[in-house]
């Protein structure tokens, strides 16, 4: 994998790839929920790779599907604060937002509450916040993730199991299981 | 930070490993001794049990969309249909199973309610709507019903086809490679009648092919399919990615190869379970964007085990060949059309060659050996058919009803056979070296097997016979005489004891063949004398011979229509055959095509155009019904089809047909006597169509041919020969006319003698010359002696008595 500094680098230039995608796109995605075959954010950062695939930036393709689940999250959880911001007439606007841009978390709330977990869970457990940022975010799947990741399918399951009841655990009660 | 967590997630981790009745237990144990920590494993325990189904569940989030509706209840109606239930909700919107109750009859469909899209036309939905329900094709799962409602949402009622999907279908029917080729064929027809109509699918995937009860793939969902041309980019959103083709995906333009991918990827699940391009673990449609090129992968491992273990591996390089050709990521690089994807599928399932194959080296000569080694009705035997010109016979492992034991024997011998032939061509194709014709192997296998025959005539006859064989398919008549002449030419004596080792059966059956060649080189005297010694044989044990003998029939006729000139008798004993061979085999087999066509043939010759059209039809319905559409044979029988029309006075319609034959012969199986053949019924048409233009170079190209395959001075040759020169003569070139009618008659006359039928042929063509030229003396005596030959030639001469009739009135003779 890149070094960490490239990598921050990497998805400022996807999230500003990203974001204008997302907006086109966003009303056909909205209304794209719930549909088992479809991988929304795989969508969108196909789209996004086929753009960008020519950079040598991202010719390592391993580099750019993790750089990429990481910038998806950014976009939507910054998309989801700006709402929210919007909404209370203030607060840190990071992206340039339009009204038109659909909401596409249940709750903005909801996927900024989220976000704050899964920051969290970083500081737990890096790996496990890992295959969370792949598999929610990037929308890949068990084998994808876990050759983005270097473990195994079932591991990436696992986690992946781990990963979510831990989360709703910190959404549902605030704190962390096996805490003191 | 947590500093229990480490330990906490190890237990963990341990536990999940256990059955979810243990998981407690084990937790339990493990934590023994520290209350709190056994609470904080105990409650993650449970966590992971309870209520994760639905929490970030990618593709599954979302199901109560704000702007979606509550789905329809039973008994709710749009239009005229009634809501039974909710079958599925898709990123688009809803299905539901409907009935239509009306005059008495209830009628079941599925409704697809789309969601309202902002800007949506209705006008246009309507339009794209229309062009869907013309579709009309078995394959096609058809649209019965539409409108719009007013919140700007769309529904559709289309069949409700009452089966799993493709996938599904073939798993619980443990199908085989061949059969889920032939699957994806069938429903590729359906795909190709909606491009014909403009119509593109572009959202091929297996969920969205069902199969009905009957067996019949059903495509459904033309949800996103748009008319070719008035294309716009449907965004990514709304396609299966693991499908789409990269165009697709890209925005870019698309058009019916990007159909292909998806019916390509569709062939691929099936075989291998997943489409392609997942191996190298990234989302589909980006690892086929990144490295499309690489050719698919597939080889036997990667096969689902269903139909790894019975997949003939010939076949499975070849639809691995054509799926790679057909997966890449170009448009412009696969195969342009559906059909011609299709016919390439075709092509592998017959053993031919592929197209995505053709610069292989070697590969079509290999695929053309193989054709030869398929198992028949049971017996690994040679199959061979035999055709060329308006005749077709054949020759295949002998069905054991009658002769249980002959066909054992019969199997063991051909398995031996085939493996010497193949051995001696083998053998013959290294020596021939890289660049060696197929000529140049056969010539030297020939060479091989005569000498061997004559030093082991038992072991050898039946080898040096099936060489013969392999000749005749070849058209090359003078080879297969030399091949099997030595064999014929053996005594057969039913009654008495064999002087040789060799098989009595192997006698007949080359005597027979050898009837068949006469019959071509137009040696009929010749043909009926070998006939009746194997028939005088066949008589001594009818049950045992009852095959061979109802497949003689077949040249016994053409040698009543040729020798005797007697098409009534020579129809009466097709007729019975042709009843003798359904009675023994049933209506649907090559048999009874053959018979057909042949039929054909002579009802043609008896002046019965229209009841010889019907019967071709026949026969080429049997030829589809048996898969067989593709074969030299129907081939002859669309080739005689279109004759007849021309016979019938209507060569306009007949020039397509013939057009058709010639692009399939020549993609198929290249330059030969038959091909030569075929183009010259082609310019021959066109001529008759006042098409001169268009028909002279096909008459140059079929006489160059005829010469080279048939031999100069044939009857293919002379015919030939004599249609160039009256396509030279329609287009103003006088001169070259009369010399290519001059020539023509010299060979025909060398070759093959005063007032046979290709010196008659070319005796009028060459009167046609003389009188264009102005030498009207010359030409009014060649027709008058050509007048003579035809009135000895019987019926068949009918058609030369016109042509001569309308010289003399054309240039007042």
């Amino acid at each position: 994998m890149a070094h960490s500094d490239d990598t921050s680098e990497d998805v400022r230039v996807l999230v500003e790839a990203l974001y204008p995608q997302l907006r086109m796109i966003a009303g056909a995605l909205s209304s794209r929920f719930g549909s088992p075959e479809t991988l929304r954010s795989t969508a969108l950062i196909s789209e996004v790779f086929l753009k960008l695939r020519r950079s040598p930036r991202f010719a390592d393709e391993q580099h750019f599907l993790r750089t990429a689940a990481r910038a998806m999250r950014q976009v939507l959880v910054n998309h989801a604060r700006s709402r929210v911001a919007q909404r209370r007439g203030g607060g840190a606007v990071v992206l340039p937002l339009d009204d038109d841009v659909p909401v596409f978390w249940q709750s903005d709330a909801e996927l900024i509450a989220l976000d704050d977990a899964l920051g969290a869970l970083e500081g737990m457990d890096a790996r496990l916040a890992a295959v969370v940022e792949c598999r929610f975010f990037g929308g890949y799947d068990d084998q994808e993730t876990g050759r983005l990741l270097g473990l195994t399918d079932r591991t990436v399951r696992r986690d992946w199991v781990k990963a979510r009841a831990l989360l709703r655990t910190l959404l549902e009660d605030g704190e962390l299981p096996g805490a003191e | 930070m947590n500093q229990n967590w480490p330990r906490l997630s190890a237990l963990i981790d341990e536990a999940m490993e256990l059955p979810l009745i243990e998981q407690r237990a084990f937790v339990a144990a493990q934590t023994d001794g520290d209350p709190d920590f056994q609470a904080a494993a105990f409650h993650f325990i449970d966590s992971l049990h309870s209520g994760l189904t639905g929490f970030m569940r990618t593709g599954a989030m979302g199901t109560d969309a704000p702007d979606r509706p509550a789905p329809l209840g039973e008994g709710e109606r749009i239009g005229v249909w009634a809501i039974k239930s909710l079958i599925g909700e898709g990123g688009m919107g809803r299905v539901y199973a409907v009935e239509r109750v009306e005059g008495g009859f209830t009628q079941a469909g599925a409704l697809k309610l789309n969601d309202a899209l902002p800007g949506t036309d209705l006008l246009v939905m309507t339009q794209e709507r229309q062009v869907l329900a013309d579709l009309d094709h078995p394959s096609i799962a058809r649209i019965l019903d539409g409108g719009g409602l007013p919140d700007g949402s769309s529904w559709m009622v289309m069949e409700r086809i009452d089966g799993p999907t493709i996938d599904r279908w073939c798993a619980d029917h443990k199908l085989g490679l061949e059969d889920r080729v032939k699957l994806v064929l069938a429903a590729a027809d359906g795909l190709a009648q909606a491009h014909a109509r403009l119509v593109l699918h572009r959202d091929l995937k297996p969920s969205n092919i069902l199969v009905d009860p009957m067996g019949q793939p059903r495509l459904i969902d033309f949800g996103i399919a748009r008319r070719i041309g008035s294309l716009e980019a449907a965004g990514p959103e709304r396609l299966s990615l693991a499908y789409a083709a990269p165009e697709l995906v890209e925005g870019l333009s698309v058009g019916p190869a990007s159909d292909v991918y998806g019916m390509a990827q569709v062939l691929h699940e099936l075989l291998t379970g997943h489409p392609a391009a997942r191996r190298s673990g990234l989302p589909a449609g980006i690892a086929s964007a990144v490295d499309g090129e690489a050719p698919v992968a597939i080889n036997r491992a990667a096969l689902l085990p269903d139909i790894a273990r019975g997949a003939p591996s010939a076949l499975l390089d070849d639809v691995a060949a054509v799926l790679s050709l057909a997966l890449r990521s170009d448009p412009a690089a696969r195969y342009p059309t559906i059909d011609a994807f299709a016919s390439d599928l075709r092509r592998a399932l017959a053993g031919r060659a592929v197209e995505a194959r053709a610069d292989e080296p070697g590969y079509r000569f290999r695929r053309w050996l193989m054709r030869f080694k398929w198992p028949v009705a049971g017996a690994a035997a040679i199959a061979l058919s035999l055709t060329g010109g308006l005749g077709a016979a054949l020759w295949q492992a002998r069905e054991a009803k009658a002769a249980r034991d002959a066909a054992v024997v019969e199997a063991d011998r051909t398995e031996a056979v085939r493996q010497s032939l193949f051995l001696v061509l083998g053998e013959s194709t290294e020596a021939a070296g890289p660049d060696g014709t197929r000529k140049d192997v056969l010539d030297r296998a020939s060479e091989r097997l005569t000498r061997e025959f004559a030093r082991d005539p038992a072991q050898y006859a039946p080898v040096l016979k099936a060489l013969g064989e392999l000749y005749f398919h070849s058209n090359d008549y003078p080879g297969a005489i030399g091949l099997l002449k030595p064999v014929a030419s053996l005594p057969l004596a039913p009654t008495t004891a064999p002087t040789t080792k060799v098989p009595p059966e192997v006698i007949a059956e080359a005597k027979v063949d050898l009837a068949q060649v006469y019959l071509r080189t137009g040696e009929p005297e010749q043909a009926r004398a070998m006939l009746t010694a194997a028939q005088a044989f066949w008589a001594s044990d009818p049950a045992r011979w009852q095959s061979d003998m109802i497949e003689s029939r077949l040249a016994e006729a053409q040698i009543v229509r040729d020798l005797d000139k007697d098409p009534p008798r020579a129809a009466a004993i097709l007729r019975r055959a042709l009843a003798d061979r359904i009675a023994m085999s049933g209506p649907a087999n090559r048999d009874v095509a053959i018979f057909q066509n042949n039929l054909g043939n002579v009802l043609s010759a008896m002046g019965l155009h229209d009841e010889a059209a019907a019967s071709f039809r026949q026969a080429q319905a049997t030829w589809a019904a048996i898969g067989a559409s593709e074969t030299p044979d129907a081939m002859n029988t669309l080739n005689n089809l279109a004759a007849s029309e021309v016979l019938a006075g209507r060569p306009k319609a007949a020039v397509p047909q013939f057009a058709e034959a010639v692009r399939l012969r020549r993609a198929l199986f290249g330059p030969s006597a038959a091909l030569a053949a075929l183009i010259n019924n082609n310019a021959k048409a066109l001529l008759l169509s006042s098409d001169a233009a268009q028909a002279l170079p096909l008459a140059r190209e079929a006489t160059a041919m005829a010469r080279d395959f048939a031999g100069e001075g044939s009857m293919l040759h002379a015919a030939s020969a004599a249609g160039l020169s009256e396509a030279l003569l329609a287009t103003g070139q006088a001169k070259d006319a009369l010399a290519t009618a001059q020539s023509g008659h010299r060979a025909a006359l060398q070759t093959s003698g005063a007032g046979t039928p290709p010196e008659i042929v070319a005796l009028i063509a060459l009167a046609r010359a003389n009188a264009a030229t102005g030498s009207q003396d010359a030409a009014r005596s060649q027709l008058a002696n050509a007048q003579k030959g035809v009135a000895a030639m019987g019926p068949g001469g009918a058609r030369l008595n016109d042509a001569i009739r309308d010289i003399r009135q054309r240039y007042k003779l």
